[in-house]
């Protein structure tokens, strides 16, 4: 082998060994700030978790049928009127009780 | 000149040497320990908590849902003003503060829980004030929308012994396997700031969230049942009283409710004995609504028909005991359907007779007394079955009106439904569709266990039912314009050996429109103050509410 080409070589794998250390440096200095922005991202996602539940919370709570009831009442409406028939005598028990 | 270089030399390549020997002991004979312990240091492991199933009612709408709430625990190590963050802490989660003092003085402690389930708004305020040495730990706690309602049937999440949230009673009992799901494991590498290393090692195991129930109750119903059960008890002066309605086809349940109740999120401010469910897991002797059961039986059994006579002259005599009539009246030659109608005693007994007392006891038996109904839910109970050889004659005769015999509520309106079906016994269920967490939908299927009468008997014991509603003491109860099929009872109860003298339970059952009943349903009074009766507790309560279902169901 020439001395260039032994001289070409040697500069070649000193470059090509430089490189790969800066571009694993490079790499892990990159991927390791995306630790960070996965734990942000699942303490945002973990947030709206808990978010989602607490509005789940109040919707049930104002679609409750007790607060319907309530509302409805507000607004006027009754609950089906008692039927009474007129026509017919009262019942034994109460006769018996106002004799 | 050159030895010294040499000795430089010397030392140098010693030291080289010794720094080549040492390092090759860290990398190669303690490579194992080093990596354990730099792996302790780096990689964490957490539980992903999954989250508990949902209970919804027949319209999704949810009855049992979770809430965010955290654990409050404390590092007392890392606290700086003991007694002022003892203080602090009582006021903001209203706990006592010695017991708060006992727990951060105990110097063996470097980690002790304070408060669990607390819920966002008191989080926030501990957040705000932001003691050293307090943290939270997020975790979840149930919540109802609906308040107490359905508490009975719903259960509660309490503890194990292992700390781990388990569900007791009714159907929080019944599905805790379905609704708890599984945790989920999360292991990784970290780096000193805690932030994860995302080419590291990493071993996810996904939690599965728990499944969610969607019931066949009503919560329409349920409300309208809750509100006139509890006016009744007031109104009658009752000690406590049940309703079921049921779906006579398919045994499911749209309604379940009794008084008195709980709170279930309170539920520590009530005595144990409240968690029980009265409708699956109390007894109680069915008096004359029983008597349906029994006619059913002997017209199954051709020993008698709609046109048959009985001679209802007086009281019947069974060894040292008199069988007499409620209201000591006697019509004589009466048909069959009107000892049903005028809920004659002695008739029962006649009817018994006929039927023989082989035959009846088969019957108890086909019709699910004395054992469970295997409803899913949690603390069913039964009451047993007296054994076949101490049955007497006089057991025979009383239990043709229904006392000498106990049955659960869920049992008493299984077997009634069976008339209103046409004749087949049924499973209860009140679960009616389970939804996995992927969305998937498995639907329950109603369970039909047996066939117990045949169309035609069950037809003419509805008949009966409707004229004895028309007819007998409720005739002024009945809506106008539809058909109900029914019958009340009032029952003694049995105290020590005998039957007290003046408490009741009244009752009341039945189904309409009888053709093709949309809800068979029951209700019971226990010790009813203003009328002993049923025809004049039970049965109005039972119409009160009947009417409402008519409108709700709209059936004409």
């Amino acid at each position: 082998m020439t001395n260039k080409t032994e001289k070409f070589i040697k500069i070649a794998s000193l470059t090509v060994a430089v490189l790969s250390i800066a571009v694993h440096v490079v790499l892990f200095n990159y991927d390791s700030t995306y630790g960070r922005k996965y734990r942000e991202i699942n303490s945002e996602i973990e947030r709206m978790e808990t978010e989602n539940l607490i509005l789940s919370q109040k919707i049930a709570s104002s679609s409750s049928i007790a607060s319907i009831a309530q509302k409805a009442e507000t607004l006027g409406f009754n609950s089906s009127p008692q039927v009474v028939s007129l026509a017919k005598p009262q019942p034994i028990a109460d006769i018996g009780k106002t004799l | 000149m050159e030895k010294r270089l040499y000795l430089v030399f010397g030392i140098f390549l010693f030291f080289f040497l010794a720094i080549c020997l040492r390092l090759f002991y860290w990398q190669v004979f303690s490579f194992d320990s080093l990596k354990f312990i730099a792996s302790q240091q780096t990689n964490i492991s957490s539980i992903e908590k999954a989250a508990r199933g949902s209970i919804y009612s027949s319209d999704n709408s949810p009855l049992v849902i979770n809430q965010p709430a955290y654990l409050v625990f404390a590092e007392p190590k890392s606290m700086r003003d003991k007694e002022s963050t003892i203080k602090q802490l009582s006021e903001i989660l209203s706990l006592d503060s010695a017991s708060v003092s006992a727990k951060l003085n105990n110097d063996k402690l470097s980690w002790v829980p304070i408060a669990e389930k607390v819920e966002t708004e008191t989080a926030d305020k501990l957040k705000k004030v932001n003691l050293p040495g307090i943290g939270l730990i997020e975790d979840a706690k149930r919540f109802y929308p609906e308040a107490s309602m359905a508490a009975h049937l719903l259960g509660f999440v309490g503890k194990n012994q292992n700390g781990d949230d388990q569900g007791y009673f009714g159907l929080e009992g019944f599905y805790d396997d379905q609704l708890k799901g599984r945790n989920g494991y999360l292991r990784e590498e970290r780096d000193p700031s805690g932030n994860p290393i995302i080419a590291g090692d990493r071993t996810v195991v996904r939690a599965e969230n728990g499944r969610d129930l969607i019931l066949s109750l009503d919560r329409t119903v349920q409300y309208i049942v809750e509100d006139k059960l509890k006016k009744g008890l007031e109104k009658y002066g009752a000690a406590g009283g049940s309703v079921i309605v049921m779906e006579p086809a398919t045994g499911a349940i749209l309604s379940m409710a009794s008084f008195p109740s709980y709170d279930p999120v309170n539920r520590q401010e009530f005595d144990e004995s409240f968690y029980k469910n009265p409708a699956i897991a109390s007894s109680f002797e069915p008096g004359s609504t029983f008597k349906v059961l029994v006619m059913a039986s002997a017209v199954n059994e051709d020993k008698v028909s709609a046109d048959m006579e009985y001679d209802e002259k007086g009281p019947v005599t069974i060894g040292q005991y008199q069988i007499k009539t409620w209201n000591q009246e006697y019509h004589g030659m009466i048909k069959v359907p009107e000892i049903l109608q005028y809920s004659s005693n002695v008739g029962m007994v006649f009817i018994a007779e006929k039927l023989g007392n082989d035959n009846l006891l088969k019957y108890i038996k086909n019709l699910g007394f004395g054992d469970l109904t295997d409803i899913d839910l949690q603390d069913e109970g039964t009451p047993e079955l007296r054994p076949e050889n101490k049955w007497y004659t006089i057991d025979f005769a009383t239990v043709s009106f229904g006392q000498g015999i106990a049955a659960t509520p869920l049992q008493m309106i299984r077997a009634v439904a069976a008339i209103a079906n046409g004749g087949q016994l049924v499973q209860p269920a009140v679960v009616s569709k389970i939804r996995e967490n992927s969305g998937r939908v498995i639907t329950v299927k109603p369970k039909i266990q047996k066939r117990i009468f045949s169309a035609g008997a069950a037809s003419l014991v509805k008949e009966m039912m409707v004229q004895a509603v028309e007819k007998g003491e409720t005739k002024f109860l009945k809506p106008i314009g539809i058909r109900v099929a029914g019958k009340t009872g009032t029952a003694q109860i049995p105290i020590s050996g005998h039957y007290d003298t003046e408490k009741t339970i009244a009752s009341f059952v039945g189904f309409l429109p009888a053709d093709n009943p949309k809800f068979v349903m029951l209700v019971t009074l226990r010790e009813p103050t203003t009328s002993p009766w049923g025809s004049e507790t039970a049965a109005p309560l039972f119409f009160t509410i009947a009417q409402d279902l008519i409108s709700y169901y709209q059936i004409q």
